[in-house]
């Protein structure tokens, strides 16, 4: 077998790797937390999520206490524990049970939950994350492609000369 | 003159011990395991050090951590090596090496060039299929330093103590299925063996567990000394073995 055309083939074959394990891990992935939040201040917990299809649900112990909730990427984070302004991804004040989606892009996120009541609160975190990841999706679909495109081309070659 | 002898060797070691589909295995098995493991990382903790820029450096170190710990996979490496090194012993029993030796080659030209070949085509292979997807999965402007050299002495080590073990074998046995069963067996049983022992403080001295654990951070370099030093004896003593005493 020629060189390049071994290339294309262990192209076409890393591609269908990455396209298998991105199935294998697209399976329902469930991560809880339950954070302490005593009055007047804040807590912080970390997720690497993928692009996937995410959903988050945030339920207050107990239901008549009311949190802010901010979703922060790193850069946003960074200008937050700096004092800077910063922006956010998701934010919402005053709820004592929550539940929405969003598409994050590949990196860590950070969750704010901030007390601004009287008193110590419980919060349930549950993060729900489904579907393919894109971005490996794309990495995948880019090698096999790459693979098919220079075993096909190297083909044309070996007709024309 | 040397060097053009010794290239034209590699050359043919190389071709001879990738052939289809080898290499393509290798391959599959190395993309397999990184992504596997760069997809399986959800929760990160909480990181109590609220100093700015240390925040995100401490993230992509212990991914970077995460990456080396995954390359140790014990079921991948084992078969692999012993899938190479059983080659070596096929060019034994078929009569290849007898021929490869009937060039103007020494019998330690022939030993050293065919063991790097062996030993490091496949560590390149991982070292490749792990660390460049890491700044795809981590996309921070981060300066690491050198915090990873340990990690990456302990896979080297890691490595090499499996190649030797293998190397070994396929030279007792010159045959390639016995040693290649005999090498999966022998380092499946040091690893179910070595499990046993998990809670015993000498385990850190003990492969595969003195590996993962100072990854894990739980033992230090000088844990690693008895796997090395078992490693590079037996990789003499196949030295000894392949240029005074093979019969061919």
């Amino acid at each position: 077998m020629k060189p390049f055309t071994r290339l294309g083939l262990v192209l076409i074959l890393a591609g269908l790797t990455v396209l298998g394990v991105v199935v294998l891990k697209s399976e329902k992935h469930v991560a809880r937390a339950t954070i302490s939040v005593k009055a007047g201040e804040f807590e912080t917990r970390l997720f690497y999520l993928y692009e996937r299809d995410v959903r988050v649900l945030v339920e207050v112990i107990p239901s008549v206490a009311k949190v802010d909730i901010e979703v922060l990427d790193v850069t946003q984070y960074l200008k937050f524990i700096r004092g800077e302004s910063y922006s956010h991804v998701y934010a919402v004040n005053g709820t004592s049970s929550i539940d929405f989606n969003f598409k994050p892009l590949r990196g860590v996120y950070v969750f704010v939950f901030r007390n601004s009541s009287g008193k110590s609160v419980l919060i349930r975190l549950t993060i729900v994350m489904e579907g393919f990841e894109k971005g490996c999706f794309k990495v995948g679909v880019t090698l096999l492609a790459i693979g098919l495109v220079l075993i096909a081309v190297l083909k044309v070659l070996q007709r024309l000369f | 003159m040397l060097v053009g002898k010794l290239s034209s060797l590699v050359r043919f070691e190389l071709s001879r011990l990738l052939r289809f589909p080898v290499l393509e295995v290798i391959v599959v098995l190395a993309v397999f395991n990184s992504f596997t493991a760069y997809m399986s990382f959800y929760l990160m903790g909480t990181y109590t050090d609220k100093t700015g820029g240390s925040f995100i450096y401490l993230i992509v170190l212990d991914g970077l951590r995460r990456t080396f710990y995954a390359m140790i996979n014990y079921l991948f490496i084992s078969f692999i090596y012993a899938t190479l090194t059983s080659s070596i012993a096929h060019a034994i029993s078929s009569g290849l090496m007898k021929n490869l030796l009937s060039f103007p080659y020494r019998r330690s030209e022939v030993f050293i060039v065919e063991s790097s070949v062996t030993f490091m085509v496949p560590f390149i292979i991982y070292l490749t299929a792990h660390l460049l997807p890491f700044p795809f999965f981590y996309p921070y402007p981060v300066q690491i330093g050198f915090g990873w050299l340990k990690w990456f002495l302990t896979v080297f080590l890691s490595f090499l103590y499996i190649f030797s073990i293998c190397l070994t074998i396929s030279l007792a046995f010159k045959t390639p299925i016995p040693s290649f069963i005999s090498s999966v067996s022998i380092l499946y049983a040091m690893s179910f063996i070595t499990a046993g022992l998990r809670r015993n403080p000498l385990v850190n001295f003990i492969p595969p567990y003195c590996f993962i654990n100072s990854i894990l951070g739980h033992a230090h370099v000088y844990h690693l000394i008895p796997s090395s030093l078992l490693a590079i004896a037996l990789i003499a003593i196949c030295y000894i073995y392949f240029t005074r005493w093979l019969e061919l």
